[in-house]
């Protein structure tokens, strides 16, 4: 899994990618399909996507990155906004000179994913939302617990709700390790970010939203009301995965999103 | 003969990253090499004397930091006595320089514990030692260790929690002053208190933060320094001291401060009422406590008094750890060489908000190891150049 450090800002930022190993300041290679650019979930980082980022990278160029104090990127705390996070996604996109990216986001990521779009839709091939669909509900109670943790009041848990049933051990563990990597001060930060954000100017950009079949109700609810406000949007059920589709149905979630590209070819064809 | 305002320290350098996922401990090394050297407006090149330890560097390690350096020094040290190694390298150097051995020193160190998850407080211990085999087999941790410590100090002496939170709202409201501290938002005791438990009575905010970082610090002779680009800051004196009483010994409370600081002042010719401010290693707020009492500063038992009040927060009578300590603005697992740079600034003058006034005179105290069992003291008394 070939992984390079890239400086954003004076922050070294760590990048996942497919393909051959590139020498510093080299971009990866993106010479497959379409280039894939996965954003991360508030307290993730850019492993959360390495299965997913396998089963996509026979046909596209996936890349991901660890937001700064995420994961393996270096800073100590989160960006502060939404718009500080499209800040640093065009650093990247246009230091590396991606072209007009296909964005996936969970969670966080699909907030990141949504207000990039909204800001250039011209620069954003496609959207690919998961994991909650922006989580555009109420985001207080997880705030609130994470702020008694870095205040020292409360222990660190790891949160196993949102999975499927049945789920296997290793999926637990690789969120688990994903999760355990990124300090709950960043996460606060990131998660107080999202939650100070909302979709003002819906994009038109052509827009995958994708609910897993176990996902929570109020979770579904969120990306149909999502959907509703968006002129280019499609859901498509995941289906053996809860909210933590990325993880659960990686190969599957791939074949979605192959799909929906392949779909906007033939249109684009047509 | 004494080494006594013989010897300066001419360079200091601290890394501002508190978290350094991209980069190697000697990475770090060699960034605050650079640093100290320019400012003293040195090249790596005059260096040959090699001073520095870090938490992974083994048998060879300061050969292999000689390699990554390109250095060929004519004296190597790699003294590795816990976190006070980087005071106790101060004292190695000026004896070498002293003893024409060298002429400019360079003493390193560089972690990456907190990108790498070192679990430096909570995590067992090792170790193959014989004394190792009555305490390793138990579950000994280092925060527990100072823990009974501080339980041993509160059951003897009557000294509370909220003496010893203290000490660590103290540190953080320094570390509010500190640009590149890890933790900056002010607290409170209630704060500390209200903190969960990590080994009774040591709560969270009693212990300090893990990070990643490293530092520089160049030493040559006071006739030297006073042709180079910074204002000298001359070692008056200097101690060191073992201590290896083993869990349950009777002396518990009396730590290697004692001997090293009684040293240290004897050497340099002062006293505690000259001194402007104190570095002290605080790994815990108990460390502090503890130091205080064994360097002197006040009597067995009076150190919850003596860090009450505000005494040692800036505006007081002894400024403790301006920077914000290892309990708010870094802690990579051996933090004496930071404990040398903030004193090194203080005297100069370029402390900036964290500025103590009128500092001439520093007593800078590393402990490595654990209080309670076996653990290292050195003591430095700094002041500014003539």
């Amino acid at each position: 899994m070939p992984q390079k450090y890239l400086n954003v800002d004076d922050v070294a930022t760590l990048v996942h990618h497919r393909g051959t190993t590139t020498l510093p300041g080299v971009p990866p290679d993106t010479g497959r399909g379409r280039t894939v650019l996965c954003l991360h979930d508030a307290g993730s980082n850019g492993k959360q996507f390495a299965d997913l980022m396998d089963a996509l990278a026979t046909d596209q160029s996936p890349i991901a990155y660890d937001q700064p104090g995420h994961g393996r990127s270096a800073g100590l705390d989160s960006l502060a906004t939404i718009a500080a996070m499209v800040d640093q996604l065009d650093a990247i996109a246009s230091g590396w000179s991606l072209d007009a990216p296909v964005l996936v986001g969970e969670g966080l990521g699909a907030a990141v994913a949504l207000q990039a779009a909204t800001r250039h839709p011209d620069r954003v091939a496609a959207l690919v939302l998961v994991g909650g669909a922006a989580a555009s509900y109420d985001l207080g109670s997880e705030i609130d617990g994470l702020a008694a943790i870095t205040a020292g009041k409360a222990r660190r848990e790891f949160d196993r709700s949102g999975y499927a049933p049945d789920t296997e051990r290793a999926v637990y563990q690789k969120a688990f390790a994903n999760w355990v990597t990124t300090d709950p001060r960043a996460t606060l930060g990131a998660r107080r970010a999202q939650a100070d954000w909302s979709l003002e100017a819906p994009p038109s950009v052509p827009t995958l939203i994708v609910v897993g079949e176990h996902e929570e109700p109020e979770s579904v609810q969120a990306a149909g009301a999502l959907a509703d406000r968006l002129p280019e949007a499609q859901i498509r059920r995941l289906a053996g995965a809860g909210r933590h589709g990325v993880l659960e149905q990686p190969e599957a979630l791939a074949t979605a999103i192959n799909e929906f590209l392949s779909s906007l070819d033939s249109e684009g064809a047509a | 003969m004494t080494i006594s305002g013989t010897i300066a320290i001419a360079g200091a350098y601290e890394h501002p990253s508190r978290f350094s996922p991209d980069k190697t401990e000697f990475q770090i090394m060699a960034e605050c090499a650079k640093g100290a050297l320019d400012e003293a407006g040195l090249t790596i090149g005059d260096v040959d004397g090699l001073f520095g330890a870090s938490m992974t560097m083994g048998m060879m390690g300061i050969v292999d930091l000689a390699e990554y350096l390109n250095l060929k020094p004519t004296y190597l040290d790699g003294t590795n006595i816990g976190g006070s190694s980087f005071v106790a390298h101060v004292s190695h150097a000026a004896a070498a320089i002293s003893a024409g051995m060298c002429e400019i020193a360079l003493i390193l160190y560089g972690s990456t514990a907190s990108s790498n998850a070192v679990a430096i407080g909570t995590g067992g211990r090792g170790g193959t030692n014989p004394s190792e085999s009555f305490v390793t087999p138990y579950g000994m941790t280092t925060v527990g260790s100072y823990a009974l410590y501080a339980n041993r100090h509160m059951a003897t002496y009557g000294t509370t929690s909220e003496q010893l939170a203290e000490i660590a709202v103290a540190m953080r409201y320094h570390a509010s002053l500190n640009p590149h501290a890890k933790m900056r938002q002010p607290i409170t005791v209630d704060d500390v208190l209200s903190s969960r438990v990590i080994s009774t009575p040591l709560h969270l905010l009693d212990c300090c933060i893990i990070s990643d970082g490293g530092g520089a610090v160049v030493v040559t002779s006071l006739e030297r320094a006073r042709d180079l680009a910074t204002e000298p800051v001359v070692l008056l004196g200097s101690g060191e001291a073992a201590t290896h009483q083993e869990i349950g010994s009777p002396d518990l409370l009396t730590i290697a401060a004692k001997q090293s600081g009684e040293r240290a002042f004897a050497m340099a010719g002062v006293t505690h009422d000259d001194i402007d401010l104190a570095m002290i290693y605080d790994s815990f707020t108990i460390t502090v406590l503890a130091t205080l009492e064994n360097l002197g500063f006040c009597k067995p038992g009076e150190g919850g008094d003596f860090v009450t009040d505000g005494r040692i927060q800036l505006g007081g009578s002894l400024p403790i750890n301006p920077d914000g300590g290892g309990l708010s603005s870094n802690h990579p697992g051996m933090r004496g060489i930071f404990l040398v740079i903030e004193a090194v600034k203080q005297l100069r003058g370029e402390g900036g908000a964290r500025q103590v006034d009128g500092a001439e005179l520093a007593c800078v105290h590393g402990t490595g190891g654990t209080i309670g069992d076996k653990h290292s003291g050195a003591t430095l008394i700094l002041g500014v150049g003539q």
